[in-house]
């Protein structure tokens, strides 16, 4: 019964996760791969995840069987926010034609169907369960939703995604907000009105790239790769601190696509993501990362 | 600084910290001299460099009129209070003899080192500033309040477009003074400052996992009790947690490096013509009470001359005296009137700088705060999961972190 159920979840992430990688390699962004070839992967794909789901045999335990469905509506709600959070970016970039844009949408309305499917399943065996005898659904702890999966190696990864998720949201808003400040500091932003200090703030910050942020370090003490911590873009400023690594982790090189160099020319914001996608453990967010670094370091020199 | 200066530096500290110094722990005070900041010769070894958090400045309360009579605003405070640790963290990191050095907008127990201060007096004459550093595990490196004073000579820095500030010497002393108790510090000493600071901010998000791997001795110093393994996946997971951390505060800083660079020049402008006015202030009413003075006098000389002689030479000498002496009071009432004009000056220099700056502060601020709440919330969600995964992983329970817990020493989200 176990095994079955973990095959469907095999099935589902494998699935899922091929998808959402064949349009992440295809370019910038998700779903950016021209011509049949991606939408034949998403027909594939989506198919892959129904049989996944619909392969799943009806477990003979009612509790186990809602347990699995709750766990499955976990993933593909995760899966979710990462396509939409993916759609959304790949969506903002004026190089997604609109034929990919019609894909994406295609795309992200099927995890959605898929989403309301696996809601539906949940309600549907948690209303058998409630109405067999001695079937009530267990205790539901802490914040009132349902235990999501059965066993513990689950139940970690299933959190782990979760973590994992709200990590790259996390650091999408860092970056939306320290492009901001590169833009506020390069165009002056509020500025000092009528005075000379507008034009000397200006000559200030032209004089130090015109990235307005400046003397800007990234500490980055953990998750494993040796990061520099320095400070860059200040005279004399330290080399910077080596943080020893911790085993597991990939190293920086290890971790770096062959097409991003080697970072001596980048700005802070880019030095930034450098080290955020050096030192991420997840293959998915740490290729997020490097996207996000790419499209970065394209803009900059446009 | 010379040595016998710095051995009775430490003895103030050392009895400050006792509590025997006649002022019960305030501060050590200090004119600054002129200084330069000692820059590291070369590239220091990883296990030498700390990370330092500064603190905005506090400043004093102040109400408007206190404020008007300063020549001053509690906006132009509240900008200084970001300025003047923005540009020691400038100084720290050009000396080379520092890890990353970032300016928090909050107390931050989770950093290497923690510098915070108090805005005391701040004009274009005098910097007075409060400084207190501590290190992660609870020692005090100084407590000193720093006083120094500038010439108009000392803002021919803003001309040459150098990036250094008219009281650079007391950056400078303050960066001495940190590096001079940091050469104390043994590697050892320095290694556990910073494990304490990742075990903090450990202890701070995941109570219940890491509580037990710090402790505190009986004078308040907190030791590290063990280390985690080196595979431990929670703290692993801390540690990520712990370089979005960093980048939050990075991003902050790029907020006050904006509103640096916006405000650095006319700032210093500020100041000069500050500076100019108050000694042009200061030079007519010297000159006003000089002839007064003299007028005085001379009146004074021609009602002892008439009143000690009969002739006509003593009357005509009396009678010049008198409409000398006049006509310098008469004259010092014009001086009077100019010094009256420079005061005016001084004050519309005051309202003028503040509208410049209030509005990039306000936006500096807004999006401060704006970001701290999302990143408050993006903190509650990381517990909620951490705490989760601690239950899955150990089948422990987490009472510490249950809601309505006491929050760790030190946790700041």
């Amino acid at each position: 019964m176990r095994i079955n159920g973990l095959v469907g979840v095999a099935g589902f992430w494998t699935a899922a996760l091929q998808a959402a990688g064949r349009g992440r390699r295809g370019g910038r962004g998700f779903c950016h791969e021209p011509g049949r070839p991606g939408r034949a992967a998403g027909h594939v794909a989506g198919t892959l995840l129904w049989l996944a789901i619909l392969a799943t045999p009806a477990l003979a335990d009612p509790q186990g069987e809602l347990a699995q469905a709750r766990h499955d509506l976990a993933v593909s709600e995760q899966v979710l926010a990462r396509v939409t959070e993916r759609a959304e970016v790949a969506r903002a970039d004026p190089a997604t034609g609109p034929e990919q844009r019609q894909r994406l949408d295609e795309y992200v309305a099927r995890v959605q169907d898929m989403v309301a499917s696996n809601r539906e399943r949940v309600r549907t065996l948690s209303q058998a369960t409630d109405s067999t005898p001695g079937g009530a659904a267990p205790a539901v702890p802490g914040d009132g939703k349902p235990p999501l999966v059965a066993t513990q190696a689950e139940e970690v990864a299933a959190l782990e995604t979760r973590l994992g998720v709200s990590l790259a949201d996390f650091d999408q808003l860092l970056l939306e907000e320290a492009r901001r400040a590169r833009t506020r500091g390069a165009s002056g932003g509020a500025g000092f009105p009528g005075g000379s200090g507008g034009g000397a703030a200006a000559e200030g910050r032209s004089k130090s790239g015109g990235t307005g942020p400046k003397a800007t370090d990234v500490a980055r003490s953990g998750s494993g790769s040796k990061t520099t911590q320095g400070s860059a873009g200040e005279p004399g400023s330290p080399g910077g601190r080596i943080e020893s690594g911790t085993p597991g982790s990939t190293g920086a090189t290890a971790a770096r696509p062959p097409d991003v160099g080697d970072g001596a020319d980048d700005d802070v914001v880019a030095r930034q993501i450098r080290k955020l996608a050096e030192s991420e453990p997840d293959p998915e967010l740490r290729e997020k990362l490097w996207d996000e670094y790419r499209r970065y370091k394209q803009g900059s020199k446009g | 600084m010379s040595a016998a200066r710095r051995r009775f530096r430490w003895l103030a500290a050392a009895l400050a910290a006792a509590g025997l110094s006649g002022c019960a722990g305030g501060p050590v005070k200090y004119t600054v001299e002129p200084t330069e900041a000692i820059r590291a010769d070369r590239a220091l070894a990883d296990v030498a460099l700390l990370d330092v958090g500064i603190q905005v400045l506090e400043t004093a309360a102040i109400s408007a009129e206190e404020a008007r009579e300063q020549k001053t605003d509690p906006k132009i405070l509240e900008a200084e209070a970001r300025f003047i640790p923005f540009h020691l963290k400038k100084t720290l990191q050009q000396t080379g003899q520092w890890g990353a050095v970032r300016v928090v907008p909050a107390r931050a127990e989770e950093v290497d080192v923690n510098v915070s201060g108090k805005l005391l007096e701040s004009n274009g004459e005098r910097l007075r500033v409060e400084i207190k550093v501590v290190d992660a595990t609870g020692r005090e490196w100084f407590y000193n309040e720093y006083t120094a004073e500038v010439t108009e000579k000392s803002y021919d820095v803003l001309d040459k477009k150098l990036d250094r500030d008219p009281y650079q010497d007391l950056y400078n002393q303050v960066a001495n003074d940190m590096l001079a108790f940091r050469q104390q510090l043994s590697e050892k000493e320095i290694a556990a400052i910073r494990q304490v600071a990742q075990l903090k901010f450990a202890r701070s998000l995941v109570p219940y996992a890491f509580s037990t791997y710090l402790a505190q001795d009986m004078e308040g110093t907190v030791r590290v009790s063990r280390l985690p393994a080196d595979n431990d996946p929670m703290f692993e997971r801390v540690n990520r947690i712990r370089a979005r951390e960093n980048m939050f505060i990075d991003t902050v800083n790029n907020y006050y490096a904006n509103l640096y660079d916006d405000m650095r020049q006319p700032y210093g402008q500020w100041r000069r013509s500050y500076l100019q006015e108050l000694n042009q202030k200061r030079e007519l009413e010297r000159k006003t009470w000089e002839r007064r003075i003299l007028g005085a006098a001379a009146i004074v000389g021609a009602a002892v001359v008439g009143s000690n002689s009969n002739s006509g030479g003593s009357a005509a000498a009396a009678n010049v005296l008198i409409i000398g002496g006049y006509e310098l009071i008469r004259s010092s009432g014009q001086f009077a009137n100019d010094a009256r004009v420079h005061e005016a000056a001084l004050k519309e220099l005051g309202v003028s700088f503040k509208a410049d700056v209030a509005p990039v502060l306000d936006e500096v601020e807004g999006r401060t705060v704006k970001l701290s709440g999302s990143v408050d919330a993006q903190y509650a969600e990381w517990r909620k999961t951490l705490r989760e995964l601690f239950t899955a992983e150990t089948g422990l329970p987490t009472a510490a972190a249950a809601p309505g817990a006491l929050p760790e020493p030190g946790q700041n989200r």
